[in-house]
């Protein structure tokens, strides 16, 4: 559904995006994943053809910059810092999107699904982030696109609205519709997507789906004394502050805890990202 | 279709721009007491009422109209893209192009608009009191006041699908705004004067200045006669004839929106795109 073969972005002499290639299969929700800088949010830009890219981005098996209206037909797009014209309601800014994507509606509907009926009436310009963030999720399932872009969607939500956001992203998957999400932390996400993909300094470092990590997840245990005699699945690392260090896989976690018996232990599971990095080395 | 919605929520959101408003309004209200004032007078001068009538607004029509189309069209994109707004309708399945033209054709819709509004009040109070039978130079003079009002949108869009931030935009638009009304014709003077330049050199440069272009037209227009614009507007109507002459200087303003609007466009698209 999403095809990027050797993107590369430069603003003046800084290159912010290198070389990044990247499909997105149909039904599938992504998390583009990386520190801020690392490309994400020009990496989405780029598939709505607002950043100038060498390469090539297409969507829907239509680029991105020759036939651009086709493929952003495609796309509803949650840009990570949205803003809307001042003078219009929030009522109007949905009516506007509907209009121009000639799927004339009432827009309360639409509202009532972000819990944002209550203030169809106001002007953009009142509205505090996470109000803004709901009007922009409620803009980008117009028309029920095919594609979701989702730049940071989780950023200024209370828990109201990322228990709403969760649920569209099941429903996304139920629905078949493609979803490319970039995040700096997946917060509570990762229960939400099929694939991670690891964007540093602009190019794609390590890609792999959920289940794969998920797999490849280990414990990290601290214990003092001796090492015991180590089950299967259980690596011993060098020693940290004296103590000992081992790496267990999660199946094999029952077994170690019994072999180390009532010494204190200090269990830590790293992230799926540090996984990732884990696993592209 | 696309063309069509984009105009029309651009021309909603002119329409309610406090600066457009403030400025039109503005506009009305001298446009119509204008008319009145000539009107009072009509008895005791015993002078056409139309004729200061036409006077007075040619002279608004300069300072206003301009005015509002550089400022109102430098503010527009360049306004939107920088408060990021933009992006909502950039990232629609809507050609860029259309997407320029849309919004150019509100905002000169409700310009166009607000010019017809404010003249037509006043045309339609000095056609009931006074010189019915001048209907057709009032026209004449509204036609003009839109192709200036385009003209000057156009050239303010241009800025803003230039310029880097509002601020700089709405800055070129008044320098122009200074440069087109007030220093245009002083700096023409001079360099005439100094470089000693022939008749058709003076009318060319003249007239290239759409507000230059629109002054002679609507005078010549309205009078029927080149006699007030002095010896560079008699000696093109003696060369070119009073309906050539109209029709050359009607092309400017015409001119100079297309050329402007081909040249905003295409850096709007180079600003978005790259």
């Amino acid at each position: 559904m999403i095809t990027i073969d050797d993107l590369s972005v430069r603003f003046g002499e800084a290159t912010v995006l290198s070389g990044v290639t990247l499909t997105v299969p149909r039904g599938q929700r992504v998390a583009l994943i990386g520190a801020n800088g690392a490309g994400k949010t020009t990496l989405l830009r780029a598939l709505l053809a607002l950043v100038p890219f060498t390469g090539r981005a297409a969507i829907g098996g239509h680029d991105v910059r020759g036939d651009g209206s086709r493929a952003r037909a495609l796309v509803g797009y949650v840009p990570q810092t949205p803003a809307f014209p001042r003078h219009l309601t929030v009522a109007e800014v949905v009516a506007f999107v509907q209009d121009v994507r000639a799927r004339p509606a009432d827009p309360l509907p639409a509202l009532a699904q972000v819990g944002l009926a209550h203030a169809a009436a106001k002007p953009v310009g009142v509205l505090s982030g996470g109000m803004t963030r709901r009007l922009a999720l409620a803009v980008a399932r117009v028309g029920d696109p095919p594609v979701l872009l989702m730049d940071e969607p989780a950023s200024y939500l209370d828990a109201g609205g990322e228990a709403l956001l969760r649920g569209w992203l099941e429903d996304a998957a139920a629905r078949g519709q493609t979803v490319l999400l970039a995040t700096h932390h997946l917060n509570g996400l990762q229960a939400l997507v099929d694939r991670i993909v690891l964007l540093e300094d602009g190019r794609v470092r390590a890609d792999a789906p959920l289940g794969l990590l998920r797999e490849a997840r280990w414990f990290e245990v601290r214990a003092p004394g001796p090492a015991p005699r180590l089950p299967e699945g259980v690596d011993l690392l060098p020693a940290s502050n004296g103590a000992l260090h081992l790496r267990a896989r999660p199946r094999a976690l029952p077994a170690l805890l019994r072999a180390l018996g009532d010494r204190p232990v200090d269990l830590d599971q790293p992230s799926l990202v540090d996984v990732l990095r884990e696993v592209r080395r | 279709m696309t063309l069509r919605t984009i105009a029309r929520w651009d021309a909603q959101a002119v329409l309610r721009d406090r600066w457009f408003l403030a400025t039109a309004g503005a506009f009305a209200a001298l446009v119509l007491a204008a008319a009145l004032v000539a009107l009072s007078a009509v008895d005791v001068l015993g002078v056409s009422a139309f004729g200061r009538a036409a006077a007075t607004l040619i002279h608004l029509a300069m300072l206003f109209v301009p005015l509002i189309g550089l400022t109102v069209g430098a503010v527009w994109i360049a306004g939107e893209r920088e408060s990021g707004s933009l992006v909502l309708l950039l990232s629609q399945p809507v050609d860029r192009r259309t997407i320029y033209g849309g919004k150019f054709a509100g905002v000169a819709w409700a310009m166009g608009g607000a010019v017809a509004i404010g003249f037509g009040a006043s045309g339609a109070l000095l056609a009931l009191r006074a010189d019915a039978d001048r209907v057709a130079s009032f026209l004449w003079l509204i036609v003009l006041t839109i192709l200036l009002a385009l003209a000057t949108l156009a050239i303010g869009f241009a800025v803003s699908a230039a310029a880097p931030t509002r601020s700089r935009a709405l800055g070129v638009g008044l320098l122009l705004w200074l440069s087109l009304v007030v220093l245009s014709d002083l700096g023409l003077l001079g360099t005439a004067m100094v470089l000693r330049l022939p008749a058709p050199a003076v009318l060319l440069l003249g007239s290239l200045n759409p507000v230059s272009a629109f002054r002679l037209a609507a005078v010549i227009g309205v009078t029927g006669s080149a006699e007030l614009t002095g010896p560079v507007g008699l000696y093109a109507v003696e060369r070119l004839g009073l309906f050539g002459v109209l029709l050359g200087l009607t092309a400017i303003p015409i001119a100079w929106t297309v050329g402007a609007f081909w040249y905003g466009r295409r850096a709007f698209l180079r600003a978005v795109e790259g």
